[in-house]
């Protein structure tokens, strides 16, 4: 993947700046949820959400690499959900490439685009909820 | 997260619509072309401060200081009456994805996953 000119020098100043504000140093351990929680972007596990338990079944115990985390939006407010039966460091990887869409402020993508964007979800016709 | 009028506070007489602000600064980023993380350089208003606006948080008054002069916005149009309804989001929910998988969903994963979509925005929903 080509990165866009000057990026990693804005990556780096942001997470120096974030990483400041955390009191952490360059090379200190970051917990991903304590950046969810100075970002206030709020963080559930599979296991913690109700309401959709076959959903949660599936994906935690059946297939459960089909899914690492996902942002979902309500106007400009997300909330990021993830595989809490993942590994440690990979859940911590998960979440925060997800924090990292809401530092930059990233907009979200209808369902039916992110298939465009080669995502890998081509079979699902996800109608609007609300 | 809110920070309105909830029941049993005093009623004031009026108040700052901020994601009406956020918004308007939204859209003038737009039509100059850049990134939230110009804006944050312009105004020197942090990248994470910025993402506490989008999650509902307010700025503080010197944060929304600068961001107002760096966008000619003027401040006292997001003033509103106590009269004055906040706008409802738009009904829909969206999402960015991170699968990291180097195959297709399969049609029972796609099933899950809309169900787990579902099941979040209606979480987000309660929380306002």
């Amino acid at each position: 993947m080509t990165l866009r000119r000057g990026f990693k020098a804005e990556a780096n100043s942001t997470a120096d700046e974030v990483r400041g504000e955390l009191g952490l140093g360059f090379l200190d351990p970051l917990d991903p949820l304590h950046l969810a929680a100075h970002l206030v972007i709020p963080v559930l596990g599979l296991s913690e959400l109700t309401g959709a338990a076959q959903g949660v079944e599936y994906l935690t115990h059946v297939e459960p690499s089909a899914f690492s985390a996902i942002t979902v939006f309500r106007g400009r407010r997300r909330l990021i959900v993830h595989n809490d039966e993942h590994a440690l460091g990979r859940r911590n990887s998960n979440v925060t490439h997800e924090l990292a869409h809401g530092l930059l402020l990233h907009p979200p993508t209808p369902r039916w685009m992110t298939a465009a964007a080669g995502t890998g979800i081509k079979t699902s016709k996800t109608k609007p909820t609300g | 997260m809110q920070d309105r009028n909830r029941p049993g506070d005093a009623v004031k007489s009026g108040w700052f619509d901020a994601d009406g602000f956020y918004a308007a600064l939204d859209s003038v980023r737009q039509s100059r072309r850049l990134n939230w993380k110009q804006v944050s350089g312009g105004t020197g208003v942090s990248a994470s401060t910025l993402t506490r606006m989008a999650q509902g948080k307010r700025p503080d008054v010197d944060g929304l200081a600068a961001l107002a002069a760096w966008s000619g916005i003027d401040v006292d149009d997001f003033v509103r009456s106590a009269a004055e309804d906040r706008p409802e989001p738009e009904p829909l929910a969206k999402i960015t994805t991170y699968l990291r998988s180097d195959r297709n969903l399969s049609p029972q994963a796609a099933t899950a996953l809309d169900e787990i979509i579902k099941a979040a925005y209606r979480q987000l929903q309660e929380q306002e």
